[in-house]
C-alpha cells in the first residue's frame, strides 16, 4: 500500500501496530440539563456548610496525565441583602471525594450582586490537570456553600453543568 | 496489521422502571466508560435525548414522546418548543403586575423632594399637588397590580 505524494512520488504506508492501545488518548464528556441546588440554611450566630457534587465522570487511567474541564451557570440567592452571609460559595474540581487543587472559583463576593430581584447568572469555567495512579477514577465538579453570622437560606444552584476528562497519552 | 478503531459513544440514560432520561448526556471514546458512567438503576441508550419531551417505553425500548406533569395550572404545554410555558394571560399579568411595582418604587423615589419642601413650608400648594399626584397613581397603580 502507499500515498501518492507528488507527481512521480509513492510513500510506503507504515504499518502502525506500533500505535498500540497504549498510545491512544480516550475522552468522557458528562452534560447535565438540570439544575443541581446547593442550599445552606445558616443558624443565627453559627457557621454551618454543604458540599455537593454537580456532576461526574468516571474514566479507567492508565497512569498518564489527565486533563480536566468544567464549566456550569450558577446563580447565588439568598444571603440577605446588601450585606452577604455567604462566607465561601466556591466550585472545585475533585477526584475521589477530594480536591485536586490547583484552580478554584469563589463567588461569595457576588452574591446579590446587581441588587435585583433577579439575580444574575454566572457562567463559570475551570480547567486543571492532574496525574493520578492508573485505576479508576471519578472526576467531578464540586460545589461547596458556606455562611454564618445571620439567619439565611444561601443558595448556590448550577444549572447546565459539564465536564470533560481526558487521559492524555501519546 | 492491526486496527484500532476510536469509537465516539454518545448515549443518555434512562430509569429501568419508569423510562425517564435523567438528563445526563455523555460522550465517551471508551465503550467501557458507558458502563462505568450508567447511574444505579438506569440503562444507556445510544443518542442524546431531551429528559424533558421525551421518554423510553420500557415495554419496547422505544423513545417516545413524553409530557411531564404541568409545573402549575397556570401553565399550557407548548407543542412547537415541547415545553410547559406560562398561558399567555398569566404571563400579561405577571408582566403587568411587574411593571406597576418598577413604576411605583420609581414614584416612591420621586416622593422625596415635595416632602422635604412640604416639611421646610407646610404651605406650599404646589409641593402638595405633586405628592397628590403621586400618591393617586400609585393608588391606581395598586389596584392594577393586584386585580
Amino acid at each position: 500500500m502507499s500515498v501518492n505524494y507528488g507527481p512521480t512520488t509513492n510513500l510506503a504506508v507504515q504499518d502502525t501496530s506500533q500505535i498500540g492501545p497504549n498510545a491512544v488518548s480516550q475522552m468522557i464528556s458528562n452534560y447535565g440539563f438540570f439544575t443541581v441546588s446547593v442550599n445552606n440554611n445558616i443558624t443565627q450566630g453559627s457557621g454551618s456548610s454543604t458540599d455537593v457534587d454537580v456532576i461526574t465522570a468516571h474514566i479507567t487511567t492508565a497512569g498518564f496525565p489527565v486533563a480536566i474541564d468544567v464549566s456550569s451557570t450558577v446563580t447565588l440567592t439568598g444571603g440577605g441583602v446588601p450585606a452577604s452571609s455567604f462566607t465561601a460559595c466556591t466550585l472545585e474540581v475533585w477526584m475521589d471525594g477530594a480536591s485536586i487543587g490547583s484552580t478554584k472559583w469563589d463567588g461569595k463576593n457576588l452574591a446579590n450582586y446587581g441588587g435585583g430581584s433577579t439575580p444574575p447568572a454566572i457562567p463559570v469555567t475551570l480547567s486543571a490537570t492532574n496525574t493520578p495512579g492508573a485505576g479508576v477514577h471519578a472526576y467531578s465538579l464540586h460545589a461547596h456553600v458556606s455562611g454564618a453570622g445571620s439567619v439565611w437560606s444561601c443558595t448556590m444552584a448550577c444549572d447546565a453543568s459539564f465536564i470533560k476528562v481526558r487521559e492524555i497519552r501519546k | 496489521m492491526s486496527v484500532r478503531h476510536t469509537v465516539h459513544c454518545a448515549v443518555s440514560f434512562y430509569h429501568r422502571e419508569t423510562g425517564l432520561f435523567n438528563g445526563n448526556h455523555l460522550i465517551a471514546s471508551d465503550d467501557a466508560a458507558v458502563k462505568l458512567n450508567t447511574p444505579l438503576d438506569h440503562i444507556a441508550i445510544d443518542g442524546h435525548y431531551d429528559h424533558l419531551s421525551k421518554k423510553v417505553d420500557v415495554e419496547s425500548g422505544q423513545v417516545v414522546d413524553y409530557q411531564p406533569a404541568p409545573p402549575s395550572a397556570e401553565h399550557e404545554w407548548n407543542t412547537s418548543t415541547r415545553r410547559w410555558q406560562l398561558r399567555a394571560a398569566v404571563a400579561e399579568c405577571q408582566q403587568r403586575h411587574a411593571a406597576a411595582l418598577a413604576r411605583i418604587a420609581a414614584l416612591e423615589a420621586a416622593q422625596h423632594r415635595p416632602m422635604r419642601e412640604l416639611a421646610v413650608n407646610s404651605q406650599s400648594v404646589e409641593a402638595r399637588k405633586r405628592l397628590e399626584a403621586i400618591e393617586s397613581e400609585i393608588a391606581s397603580l395598586r389596584a392594577s397590580a393586584y386585580s
